[in-house]
């Protein structure tokens, strides 16, 4: 029965990002659709609420604080994975971090933060994973990029360099581990309204004027592309980027005024934080 | 619960070209998936076949033998759907294809065919379509592209232009037909059928070898990327191009080859 190849049945995923978000949303439908949810991210606290939803619904979870950033927690993420669960059929890279900026004022250090937890964490991660995946004889990558790195995006250099990196090293990595029966896709995202960026959205409403659909995203929107990506239904894509954006085509602006109500909400961001803007930032 | 959003329970579908291949997998594909299915193309014993298929997945099903190049089939096509379900919810325009010939090779006639086979079709049905979609507020459109509408599309030049145009007026009706009407477009690659087996065939396995995922597609492959974008799993995606070909960029080596099988 053809609905059938959407399922996820006893798979077993890492997500990345998971506590809050796109990835929190990406996590309970991964586990609706049937898989096993392995929640990676900084911080333990919305990582442990994450897991309760995924036992709720009567599929395991296991919660490993990890920074994408480093190597070492990357290994120590995967070997718990291994060593608790067996197996690894389905990574998503989803944890990224970013705030609108003017380019000019970018503090000492930023840009290379962000290009290291946006595109050397998806590369990191995901060679870490597909050693695992080749032994398995086969697996599935999903990198979460942005409609920023589509298109590109005023006042977000940094991070939309790192999302159109990411597009590329989707395409890079699907010809190069095809071979070992491993897909790589990936799903650009636009404005998605979660938790982090709602209180972003509400001094930005005229950006839903640069979308077909005049509605924000919701984290369940990118899920079910993650659910068609991740199962046998998508059995022959591979390399692909996925616009999920309620049809938009080019960036918002950012203007000033924007930025320096960021500023005055959220503060300037910390070289090791996130400025509390999170990931997923919009287009 | 996630997975019901895949489903395509009692809603209305009209696939264009079902008599085979892409087309009749997708019939058959949305009946499985718990559609009504008005299967189309020209040759009655064709989708009567795919007709048959459909209501074997215990959906009803209604074969109108229609040529999508002509606005009063079209028409009567779609007035014949209505008075059958009362509604109309998906649209999939998968009626296509061309002869091999290189553009320099191609007369005006020919040229200005593969456009209305290919391009000037799609506009006709969807115009039929979308104006019973916006009093429901609510439908899908889904076309079938081609990956020829990206690349060189050497031997197949004026069906990649006419592609290539159902692309663009793919993200334009996006935009003109939100926000209750969804248009996305699948791009399919090397997907073998009765309608192109006597050009693929014989380089099979030059396309395999092409391909990172190694296997030439199936109309299941297409079939289930239109039941993502038929169905609410899709809702907040519109105007949008989803290439379904196996990861396979241009081969030009097997564009050649083909040229040389038809002597061109």
């Amino acid at each position: 029965m053809i609905l059938d190849r959407f399922s996820l049945k006893d798979k077993v995923a890492i997500v990345t990002g998971a506590g809050t978000g796109i990835g929190h949303g990406i996590s309970i439908g991964l586990a609706e659709a049937g898989a096993h949810i392995v929640c990676a991210a900084r911080t333990a606290a919305p990582l442990e609420a994450t897991a309760e939803k995924v036992r709720a619904l009567g599929r395991m979870a296991l919660v490993v604080p990890t920074d994408v950033a480093r190597s070492q927690a990357i290994d120590n993420l995967v070997a718990k994975t291994m060593r608790e669960l067996g197996r690894i059929d389905i990574l998503v890279n989803n944890a990224a971090i970013g705030t609108p900026m003017r380019s000019l004022d970018v503090p000492e250090g930023y840009w290379e933060e962000v290009i290291h937890t946006c595109l050397t964490g998806v590369f990191l991660c995901s060679r870490v994973v597909a050693r695992v995946m080749r032994e398995q004889a086969g697996g599935n990558i999903i990198n979460i990029s942005s409609g920023a790195g589509v298109t590109g995006a005023s006042k977000q250099a940094a991070y939309s360099s790192a999302k159109a990196g990411v597009i590329t090293l989707t395409r890079s990595l699907a010809w190069e581990w095809a071979s070992y029966n491993i897909r790589v896709n990936c799903i650009a995202p636009g404005a998605v309204l979660h938790e982090r960026t709602k209180d972003f959205f509400s001094i930005v409403p005229q950006w839903l004027d640069f979308q077909a659909i005049k509605r924000w995203g919701t984290p369940e929107d990118i899920a079910a592309a993650c659910v068609y990506l991740a199962s046998d239904a998508s059995e022959w894509v591979t390399g692909q980027t996925f616009n999920i954006d309620g049809g938009s085509h080019t960036p918002a602006e950012v203007d000033d005024r924007v930025i320096d109500a960021i500023m005055a909400t959220f503060g300037s961001p910390q070289p090791s934080g996130d400025g509390g803007m999170g990931g997923a930032q919009s287009k | 619960m996630i997975l019901d959003r895949f489903s395509l329970k009692d809603k209305v579908a009209i696939v264009t070209g079902a008599g085979r291949g892409i087309g009749q997998g997708i019939a058959v594909a949305f009946g499985e998936a718990g559609a009504d299915v008005v299967c189309t193309s020209r040759t009655a014993e064709q989708i009567e076949a795919t007709a048959a298929q459909v209501r074997h997945t215990g959906r009803k099903a209604l074969a109108v033998a229609c040529d999508v190049r002509d606005n009063d089939q079209v028409e009567n096509m779609v007035r014949q759907a209505m008075q059958e379900f009362g509604h109309i919810d998906i649209l999939v325009n998968n009626a296509g294809g061309g002869l091999f010939r290189t553009v320099m090779g191609a007369s005006q006639r020919s040229f200005e065919s593969d456009l209305r086979t290919n391009l000037t079709s799609v506009f006709l049905c969807i115009k039929a379509v979308a104006p019973i979609m916006q009093k429901q507020k609510s439908g899908s459109i889904v076309n079938i592209s081609s990956r020829e509408s990206q690349i060189p599309a050497l031997g197949m030049g004026a069906y990649g232009a006419a592609k290539a145009g159902v692309n663009s007026i793919t993200k334009t009706l996006a935009w003109e037909l939100a926000p209750y009407i969804r248009v996305n477009s699948i791009l399919p690659g090397s997907v073998l059928t009765p309608t192109n087996i006597d050009y693929l065939g014989p380089v099979k396995d030059m396309l395999i070898a092409a391909t990172p995922v190694k296997r030439t597609g199936m109309p299941e492959d297409i079939a289930l990327a239109a039941i993502y974008l038929a169905s609410s799993a899709s809702e907040w995606v519109t105007g949008k191009l989803l290439e379904v070909d196996g990861g396979m960029e241009f081969a030009y080596n097997i564009h050649q080859q083909m040229g040389k099988a038809e002597g061109k």
